[in-house]
């Protein structure tokens, strides 16, 4: 049973669910993040200009992007118990575009964008998404990512980012357990 | 054939992380010791692929034999279990470490006892790897594994999953092996033939088939000396 399938626990400060193979609970999403959220997001905004946001999760970043002066802000999400609620959220914000399904099978029919922030969950995509990286941002545009790497480095070996680092104490979770996020900042 | 029941068994549960090599080699978080019923995941390699990145977990059983009673030359030797709701994974088995089970039996299976086999140290390898069946599987013992079913009297076994465990090999995928339990685990072995006579009219014996055209397994004694 593959991430889209398990049914999502919303709590205030998390999304979570329970994996019976695994024995144990995955955190999605935690509001620990709150100020990462927020720093990615004035990263990605620094041109303003149309904004791929690809991983709606609690919607912090996406409340942080709309913060900022921006053309358009175009949001990709594939879970059927997140896309509900990112659909509530956009209501009624008039530059907000929901695409639902895998980034990868519409990425094709998507336009090219000033800045990029990508944070996902269980994707089976996620090694293209180095590739796939100078068809969606413009030359010039920046990109980040959810970075689970402590350290000056990057899941994707994505080359010729630079990282800024924050200090943070998130409580015991399965995805991010150490004190300090090396946020990517990668120009195209 | 002589076949021996197993004297303990049990799997562990590994400790989940996000880094492939520590899942594999961090002490166990959960040990089943003595299991009676069918268990889906007794062999296991899980990943899922998280938010960028991923989350490894591994299972492994062990099974110990008292192999006291076996003292001459193994020729061949099968290591026999019923499988349950397996994926499609291949296993092997592999020495289990001495110290399992308190290292004679005696002692439940302990999470500590996850990296026994010490996975990351080529492990002896008791079998070559093979398919885990649902129904009755019976597996063959390398030479290494013959040899040592002599020269231990305590006999402990792992079975790992050969292409993400014991290979450096990180899964993209969970798969997982079912083990019924409730059926008794069995090593079944036969020792090497003996013979009184070593010779005929000059000839080593292991180079005959036959004699006077009849086949040599066939006589039991000739001149009054016991095949």
């Amino acid at each position: 049973m593959s991430y889209l399938d398990k049914t999502l626990t919303f709590e205030s400060d998390k999304i979570y669910y329970y994996d019976e193979i695994y024995g144990g609970s995955f955190e999605v999403m935690m509001d620990w993040e709150d100020s990462l959220m927020s720093a990615s997001a004035t990263y990605v905004c620094q041109n303003r200009g149309d904004i791929l946001e690809i991983g709606f999760g609690m919607g912090i970043s996406a409340g942080y992007i709309q913060s900022h002066s921006i053309t358009s802000h175009t949001i990709i999400e594939n879970h059927p118990d997140i896309i509900p609620k990112a659909k509530a959220w956009a209501s009624g914000k008039s530059n907000i575009t929901i695409i639902t399904g895998s980034w990868y099978d519409v990425k094709d029919n998507l336009s090219t964008y000033d800045g990029l922030f990508y944070d996902t969950w269980g994707d089976d995509n996620m090694n293209q998404f180095s590739s796939s990286l100078s068809t969606l941002v413009k030359t010039g545009g920046v990109a980040t990512w959810w970075n689970t790497l402590s350290e000056e480095n990057n899941y994707y070996n994505i080359p010729n980012v630079t990282y800024t680092q924050y200090s943070v104490n998130p409580p015991s979770n399965s995805y991010f357990n150490n004190t300090t996020y090396y946020l990517p900042q990668c120009q195209l | 054939m002589p076949t021996l029941n197993a004297l303990r068994v049990g799997y562990i549960r590994g400790t989940g992380g996000t880094n492939y090599s520590s899942a594999k080699t961090n002490n166990g978080s959960t040990a089943f010791d003595s299991p009676t019923g069918n268990v889906s995941n007794a062999i296991m390699a899980f990943f899922s692929s998280g938010r960028g990145g991923g989350t490894y977990l591994f299972h492994r059983t062990y099974v110990a034999f008292d192999t006291s009673g076996i003292t001459s030359t193994v020729q061949s030797a099968n290591f026999k279990f019923s499988g349950h709701s397996t994926t499609s994974a291949i296993g092997i088995l592999l020495s289990g470490g001495n110290g399992v089970f308190g290292g004679d039996g005696g002692t439940a299976l302990a999470t500590t006892d996850f990296n026994a086999v010490d996975i990351l140290n080529s492990p002896t390898q008791f079998s070559t790897q093979f398919s885990f069946s649902t129904g009755q599987n019976s597996i063959s013992f390398t030479s290494s594994g013959l040899t040592q079913l002599v020269n231990q009297s305590y006999y402990p076994i792992c079975i790992v999953n050969a292409t993400h465990d014991l290979a450096n090999n990180a899964p993209s995928s969970t798969v997982q092996s079912g083990i019924a339990f409730g059926t008794t685990i069995q090593l079944e072995y036969e020792l090497a033939s003996t013979s009184n006579i070593l010779n005929l009219n000059g000839e080593p014996l292991s180079n005959i088939t036959s004699f006077s055209s009849i086949i040599l397994s066939n006589i039991g004694q000739i001149n009054g000396i016991s095949n």
